[in-house]
């Protein structure tokens, strides 16, 4: 359990310095700091017995349907990266602190932080292939966010993103690769694999397995050719830089391989990919290194180099190799974490970190020069530094192994790349602190302690684990490779600075000679080489980039680039072909369902349906008749329910043909009456084709469910239930306010919302350009004067009452005849707007005094009422209740608390309605005065005249 | 009956998809009440066609239609009058807000000959 | 009895459909706007009222019931009919017609109603009627 405790300290963590960001820079920094010193406790409490050879495991289900498990196991390799990761992260925690500014957020910063850093413990610890995988890409979100920490940098977006493309694209072969692992062994579980090592090396698959995992470290550990994402990381704030690329998160490819070494090393796929790829980024990094005149840059080099270095130890395949590496792993997280760290101070306290501008930088900040001078001879592998041993114990674990049959090929790479190291860390140190001052570098001042401190501890412990090599460092290595070996004959190590004269000394002799020389020459021979040194792989992935984006943006325009046909082309074309590919090898039969006879009225009506989607369609162009045409469709569906057992559906057909009849006139009050010819002969003949065919379709589909039989089950119970249970005789009716009441329920807020979109439409339009449009409104067609003719509104004043009566009427019997809810609020609606229109929006409004807003929220209210109603009674929720009751004269009444949930649809169907059409009307009012002045304006200048 | 009832169906799509396509929203706007025509008696054909059987419960009734497609549609009417309404208006503030009814983003640049 | 009634519906019924029909031939022969409007407007009234008539009759006669139904379409007839033709005619007389010189003069201080807000309260000098 405590174990667990470990990865989940950062990651709950991480929301205290998001919560605390308010309570000030401090209250984060201590949060994030407490949170990793109480990881680092509990991990190192755990460190005695792992050295005494033990491990501790615990293991939770998480998907056990692909073997998914939360497992965690701590063993001395874990140890030992989990160990770096929280040391150094509380180091970093405290530098950060004192480097960024003081107007940059520092919660966000340490929420990401220990987010990252919750991962890589994750990675350390883990001992499932699955949850490891989680931990890794964790690893590649957290970095993206920590690169691009300072988002106003161009720099920083861009290497946060080729960060993550990078890196989640080798994530990505690592599933596949990890998939596939666990596949040839049969079990998910790490510490399992070791077992089963024959097996899976024996497997037709190893290979592939190999390759996919190998990509997936390889990109994150930046090894070429993957490498040219690290260096364009460094546009992250320098704290991020020392932590994740040089300490840790480009240590969990290595890391990775290390753990997997027991499992996959060993074969000669193994030995080619690994050590080959690891032996050309050593090469490469460390001679690309001297070149870079950005500090940062030449250690992303340097850093790539070292991770080329231990890559090509693992590669080995042998004993002294995984030892060397994890010595180096060790080394190299303190020496390169310190000089990060410095070219921090560097750049923190002198505002530049090129070597063109640097120099003489030992008088100012001597302290941070003596830091810098021992991390450089660490990385240049100088005794008596931790750098050198792990570097003697590289030179000779390189000279016993023969590489493509060559026995000296690599030792000799292997020494070159040394002498590299040697002349970068040289031109380092003599750029940056010999030499005399820059002129603008004379203002730079002494850091704090809080810059100085954690860098200068670093340094000292890789001093350290130099100089007391025996005591300190070989007991935390003894525990790490018997970790790794994963069984309990790892060999014994003994680690001394002299191991008298050999070929590894003779060879940092000449290192150390050659990069001298180098380094001292360098000026004379750089533009030499400089050019012919760009292997720039950014600049193949950004080409990469670009064309990616280019081709998609070529897609987006050609089906996405504004057109509403285009699109409805694509999408019905495909639609199309995906319905017709679905039913192409059986094709469409009809059923033998017993049909109803065909009578005349029926012929006549689809005449007269057809002729009126005819001239629709050729109408389509003078507005108003196609408007007319396209309703008289809609009364002929409506005649349709009726005729085929429907009467709720013809009633809320014909009441909601009205309504939207209404609605479109009055927007046609503005918009053009005619729509112009636009389209050519080919558009209109492929647009007709494409329609015929989707009413083909529909026509098949529907011709094919209606002449086959259906299920009837369901009917027959609602039918059944609907007067015991739902207390109505029509069953459309229960169901809607009933039975599926919440669905009625959803529906009203649909409708509710649809008005309150269309009011703030419409509200927005009374300010703005189409503000101003109506207040400059000419009419396009001559209009009458006289508003409100008499005749009408004598009629519509009588009509009114009997319309509500019909309104109420059409309510209350909704339960149990053709009726309700939705159909008596569109009848109110019906009756109200045309007073509205018939005697001017001013006359109705001041008469009919109904906040329709109100109204939508009084429905919505009543509606969720009466089921909540329901289940304070006890009862789900929108359960009815219903009771007969005979009342003298009245007859026999049956009262349901449906009908109040039924008033609450009215309600809202009446608000709705209404708030949409008022508002409408307002506009046209508007308009209308606007015009109305204009032309009185004209008509006193004509008198004038 | 029931190939009338799939050729009205059919009909409607056709009319509603034809205007779909075409470039101003007005015609759309009409496209899309098409559609509503057509996809509400689909939706409602599902229940199978029965003459003489609506779904009221009364004494000596001869056998009911399915009740449940005419549940959905009628309130489908009523949303597709709510988002017709939401159309319209959109189309109404577009043409107030732009002064012009176009419905692609090609060619707004020339002189907008439906211009009042 | 009874065969009074069923020659009286029938009568009924013939006059209804005769209308009708006449109604539909002028619809389609007579030569403007103004003209056409007429058949129609007379149609819906005699012809659907008598078949209406005729409907309340039989229904009163063999159900024995008095049919609201027909009653009430026949209101709603009444009052629709002639308030649509109406504004059909005004429409027209907005699109083709010029206020000045198509119309007969109204003779009284106020011009045609639809080319007018309202009758202006200075119109007693007859200076808006003579245009």
């Amino acid at each position: 359990m405590r174990l667990m405790l470990i990865i989940a300290i950062p990651f709950f963590g991480a929301l205290l310095p998001m919560l605390l960001a308010r309570a000030g820079r401090r209250a984060c920094a201590i949060a994030t700091g407490l949170s990793t010193l109480m990881a680092l406790v509990l991990l190192l409490s755990h460190a005695p017995v792992i050295s005494a050879g033990q491990a501790f495991a615990v293991s939770h289900q998480w998907v056990p349907q692909v073997g998914m498990d939360l497992a965690l196991r701590l063993d001395g390799l874990g140890l030992l990266m989990a160990g770096l990761i929280l040391g150094i992260g509380l180091l970093i925690v405290i530098y950060a602190y004192h480097y960024l500014g003081k107007d940059e957020s520092l919660g966000a910063f340490f929420t990401y932080l220990l987010l990252f850093q919750g991962s890589m413990v994750g990675i350390a610890l883990a001992d499932n292939l699955l949850s490891l995988l989680v931990f890794w890409e964790g690893t590649s979100l957290a970095s993206f966010l920590l690169i691009g920490f300072w988002r106003h940098l161009t720099e920083g977006r861009q290497g946060a993103r080729m960060a993550l493309i990078v890196t989640g694209g080798g994530g990505l072969a690592l599933i596949a690769g990890m998939l596939l692992l666990g596949d040839i062994a049969g079990t998910m579980t790490i510490s399992e694999l070791t077992a089963r090592r024959e097996a899976i090396q024996q497997s037709s698959r190893y290979p592939l397995a190999l390759l996919l995992i190998a990509v997936g470290c390889f990109t994150k550990s930046a090894q070429f050719p993957f490498h040219f994402w690290l260096p364009q990381a460094m546009a992250a704030p320098t704290p991020v830089s020392a932590y994740l690329h040089s300490a840790t998160m480009v240590k969990a490819g290595v890391f990775l391989l290390a753990r997997l070494w027991p499992v996959l090393s060993g074969t000669e796929w193994w030995f080619y990919t690994i050590a080959s790829m690891g032996a050309v980024t050593f090469l490469l990094g460390s001679v690309v290194a001297l070149f870079k005149d950005d500090l940062k840059a030449l250690l992303a080099y340097s850093t790539i180099s070292h991770l080329g270095l231990m890559t090509m130890l693992l590669g080995l395949g042998t004993e002294a190799g995984l030892i060397a590496t994890l010595l180096h792993l060790l080394n190299h997280a303190a020496f390169k974490g310190a000089l990060f760290l410095t070219v921090g101070i560097i750049d923190h306290e002198t505002g530049s970190r090129d070597l063109r501008n640097l120099g003489g930088l030992w008088r100012i900040l001597p302290i941070t020069g003596a830091i810098a001078l021992l991390g450089l001879a660490a990385n240049a592998g100088l005794p008596p530094l931790g750098g050198f041993l792990s570097k003697e114990m590289m030179l000779e674990a390189v000279s016993q192994v023969s590489w493509w049959g060559q026995p000296h090929l690599l030792t000799a790479i292997a020494a070159i790349a040394g002498t590299f190291a040697v002349a970068y860390s040289a031109r380092f140190f003599a750029g940056a602190f010999l030499g005399e001052p820059g002129a603008d570098l004379e203002t730079a001042h002494g850091p704090s302690w809080g810059l100085v401190g954690p860098a200068a501890l670093l340094v000292v412990s890789a001093l350290a684990f130099g100089v007391f090599a025996q005591p300190l460092a070989e007991p935390i290595l003894q525990t790490a490779v018997r970790g790794a070996m994963g069984n309990g004959d790892a060999p014994t190590i003994h680690l001394k600075l002299w191991h008298g004269v050999n070929l590894p000394l003779i060879l940092s002799g000449v290192a150390i000679l050659g990069g001298g020389i180098l380094a001292g020459t360098f000026d004379g021979w750089r533009s030499l080489l400089k050019r012919r040194l760009a292997i720039e792989g950014q600049r193949v992935f950004r080409a990469c980039e670009w064309q990616l984006v280019s081709v998609s943006r070529h897609v987006t325009e050609r089906f996405h680039g504004g057109s509403l046909a285009n699109y409805l082309t694509w999408f019905l074309v495909g639609v199309l072909a995906l319905g017709g590919l679905s039913v192409w090898p059986s094709g469409l039969r009809s059923g033998d369902r017993q049909l109803l006879p065909i009578n005349v009225l029926a012929l006549l009506l689809i005449t007269c349906l057809a002729a009126a989607c005819l001239m629709t369609i050729l109408l389509h162009r003078r507005r108003l008749l196609s408007v007319l045409m396209a309703n008289v469709v809609g009364l002929i569906t409506s005649i349709g329910f009726i005729y085929f057992s429907a009467p709720d559906l013809a009633l809320t057909q014909i009441s909601v043909e009205v309504v939207t009849l209404i609605l479109i006139l009055l927007a046609l009050y503005f918009l053009p009456k005619e729509t112009v010819a636009e389209a050519s002969p080919i558009q209109r003949w492929r647009d007709a084709a494409l329609a015929g065919l989707c009413g083909a379709a529909m026509f098949a589909l529907t011709w094919v469910v209606l002449s086959s039989d259906g299920p009837t089950d369901l009917a027959n119970y609602l039918i059944e239930q609907s007067k015991p249970a739902g207390g109505g005789s029509n069953v459309v009716n229960v169901i809607l306010v009933d039975f599926r009441g919440f669905d009625t329920f959803n529906e009203i807020m649909v409708l509710a919302i649809s008005a309150l979109i269309i009011y703030a439409l419409l509200d927005g339009a009374m300010h703005g350009a189409a503000a101003d449009k109506l207040d400059h409104w000419e009419h396009d067609i001559p209009r009458s004067p006289e508003k409100h003719p008499a005749m009408f509104i004598s009629f519509t004043r009588a009509l009114l009452p009997l319309a509500l009566l019909v309104g109420v009427y059409m309510f209350l019997r909704g339960h149990n005849q053709p009726g309700g809810g939705f159909v008596a609020g569109l009848v109110v609606t019906i009756a109200l707007i045309v007073q509205y229109m018939v005697s001017g929006y001013q006359w109705a409004a001041e008469r009919i005094s109904i906040d329709y807003h109100s109204w939508i929220g009084w429905g919505i209210l009543l509606a969720a009422g009466t089921g909540v109603a329901s289940m304070i009674l006890g009862y789900p929720f929108l359960t009815n209740a219903h009771e007969h009751f005979d009342l003298p004269y009245l007859g026999s009444l049956d009262i349901s608390s449906a009908l109040v949930f039924d008033l609450g649809v009215l309600m809202t169907v009446v608000g709705a309605v209404m708030l949409a059409l008022a508002n409408l009307s307002r506009l046209g009012r508007r308009a209308e005065r606007a015009a109305q002045k204009a032309a009185e304006a004209a008509k006193l200048l004509d008198r004038g005249e | 009956m029931e190939l009338l009832v799939a050729l009205a169906v059919g009909l409607m799509t056709a009319t509603g998809v034809y205007l779909l396509l075409r470039k101003r929203s007005f015609p759309v706007i009409l496209g899309t009440m098409m559609l509503t025509y057509a996809v509400n008696l689909f939706l409602f054909s599902m229940g199978r066609l029965a003459v003489n059987r609506p779904p009221v419960i009364q004494v000596g009734g001869n056998g009911y239609t399915d009740p449940v497609p005419q549940a959905l549609v009628l309130t489908a009417i009523v949303i597709s009058f709510g988002t017709t309404a939401v159309i319209v208006t959109l189309a109404l503030r577009a043409f107030l807000e732009a002064a012009t009814d176009r419905v692609d983003l090609a060619g707004t640049t020339e002189k907008d000959s439906a211009e009042s | 009895m009874t065969p009074w009634v069923e020659f009286v519906v029938a009568a009924l019924i013939v006059i209804g459909t005769v209308f009708a029909l006449v109604g539909s031939i002028g619809l389609v022969k007579l030569p403007d706007v103004m003209t056409r409007l007429h058949s129609p407007t007379k149609a819906t009234t005699l012809g659907v009222g008598a078949l209406l008539v005729a409907s309340i009759i039989s229904f009163y006669h063999w159900k024995g019931k008095l049919a609201i139904n027909e009653l009430l379409i026949t209101l709603f007839l009444f009052l629709t009919a002639p308030v649509a033709a109406q504004f059909l005619a005004r429409a027209y007389l907005h699109l083709h017609c010029d206020s000045a010189g198509d119309l007969p003069a109204t003779n009284r201080p106020c011009q045609w109603s639809t080319f007018q807000c309202a009758c202006p309260p200075d119109a007693e000098d007859g200076s808006a009627a003579k245009p």
